[in-house]
């Protein structure tokens, strides 16, 4: 590949319409269209960028809109306005602290949630990290899965090594304007090593160390190593294997 | 041919690993997707694997896994073929094929300087073949056919190698890996191997 850096950077600060290509620096201002592919070393979008095919691009952070109607593959993507993506998202580091729509898998190292992302497809990554709201409609595969709710979330089946979810205590004004429903998270089924849970309704959970904490409905926990289970917690049967 | 199954929780139960393992490994793709076979059961829905493919290579990540790390390891299993170009001396020089292999070769007319990964690939099958008495000579050359003009198109991809004889003629097939095949009573199924297994193997011993 040629060197990035002596490519052209692409500015818009109006709005523009563009056929895509190869760029240095991509910054979006104002509004603009890409019809094509775009690989770039950076890309920042602070007004409203729609684009009809791949993006790929070393880094990109998204502080206005953005719909990209292709795969994201990038080493760095920050979310902090809203972005939906039509197609998969390959990215080792991804924060969103506002919205995020992805129709296609995640795969990643460290994925941060701090604002709401929404997933149709399997999420893959060694670390996920949420502190706001997440929905994945398929399976998560990861290394570490911390979650705070704080309003409900949820994914259809999880595994991996250390799994943790729980209550955030809400303070003040999120809890007197009650957005988006009491904290919950609804799954099928959660596979791990370690798990602590919270609020957590799940049809069966196999794990070697369980903790089914307060506000829990499970049918079924299968545990090797040890159970504790919460006076609060609702548990319809549970088995050593 | 219906692969035995076993289900996840005897898998774990028969391997001693955890879930956590199971799913770390799947992560750095050290078993591959299309093993994770979903299943409904009496309890709900049930994740089965291919008893001898996924026994085998956890028998191998667990003997393997102090040497080489986890990303090493993915490489040996990955059904990508690497770069590599070796003459016919190196080769036996390093014991990865025998002279009977490259003999027939060069009765096929498909001598070459230099072998790419994915030639030595077929030699190495064909001479593992030769020397456990699976095949004929005869049939070997039928193989050098059918993997020289074929194999390329399952790069990347899970493949099989089938040999079937009918009243005493053989013929060679390569198919997607998993692949359901149905013949006339007439005709026996000699070998059906996964690519894989020999490509695990060779990267190994190229390694």
């Amino acid at each position: 590949m040629e060197e990035r850096n002596l490519r052209n950077d692409l500015n818009v600060s109006g709005m523009s319409q563009t056929a895509g290509g190869n760029f240095h620096r991509v910054s979006i201002d104002g509004m603009a269209k890409v019809n094509g592919n775009l690989d770039c070393t950076s890309l920042n979008v602070n007004g409203t960028l729609k684009m009809h095919g791949a993006l790929s691009s070393e880094s990109a952070t998204i502080n206005g809109m953005c719909t990209l109607n292709g795969p994201l593959i990038s080493s760095r993507v920050r979310v902090d306005g809203l972005t939906t993506i039509n197609g998969d998202l390959r990215s080792p580091e991804l924060e969103v602290n506002g919205k995020c729509t992805v129709r296609g898998r995640v795969d990643g190292e460290r994925i941060d949630i701090g604002g709401v992302i929404d997933i149709e497809g399997d999420v893959q990554c060694e670390s996920l990290n949420v502190q706001g709201n997440i929905k994945i409609s398929g399976f998560l595969n990861a290394g570490t899965v911390e979650i705070r709710l704080h309003t409900s979330s949820s994914a259809k089946e999880i595994g991996g090594e250390r799994i943790d979810i729980r209550r955030k205590e809400q303070t003040g004004f999120w809890k007197s304007i009650g957005l988006g429903g009491t904290p919950s998270f609804k799954t099928s089924l959660i596979e791990g090593d370690e798990i602590v849970l919270e609020d957590t309704e799940a049809d069966i959970v196999r794990g070697s160390k369980v903790h089914i904490g307060r506000g829990c409905n499970i049918r079924l926990v299968e545990y090797s190593g040890e159970l504790e289970v919460d006076p609060d917690a609702k548990v319809g049967s549970s088995q050593r294997i | 041919m219906t692969d035995d199954l076993i289900s996840k929780k005897e898998l774990l139960d028969l391997t001693g690993i955890s879930y956590g393992q199971l799913y770390r490994w799947k992560r750095k793709n050290l078993i591959p997707e299309e093993w994770f076979i979903r299943k409904s059961s009496y309890t709900g829905q049930e994740t089965f694997f291919p008893k001898q493919q996924i026994l085998l290579r956890i028998d191998k990540i667990l003997n393997m896994k102090d040497g080489l790390s986890l990303d090493e390891l993915a490489d040996v299993f990955s059904p990508t073929l690497g770069e590599v170009e070796m003459s016919a001396q190196e080769l036996l020089e390093r014991n990865i094929v025998s002279n009977i292999s490259l003999e027939l070769l060069k009765e096929a007319g498909r001598e070459r300087p230099l072998y790419a990964l994915e030639q030595i690939m077929m030699l190495y099958v064909l001479d593992k073949l030769l020397i456990s008495g699976d095949i004929t000579r005869q049939e070997g050359s039928l193989l050098i056919d059918v993997m020289s003009e074929h194999y390329y198109r399952f790069t990347g991809k899970p493949s099989e190698l089938v040999l079937i004889r009918k009243m005493g003629v053989p013929s060679f097939m390569l198919v997607t890996a998993g692949t359901e095949l149905y013949f006339d009573n007439g005709v026996k199924v000699v070998l059906r191997q996964p690519m894989g297994t020999f490509m695990e193997e060779l990267k190994l011993k190229l390694g």
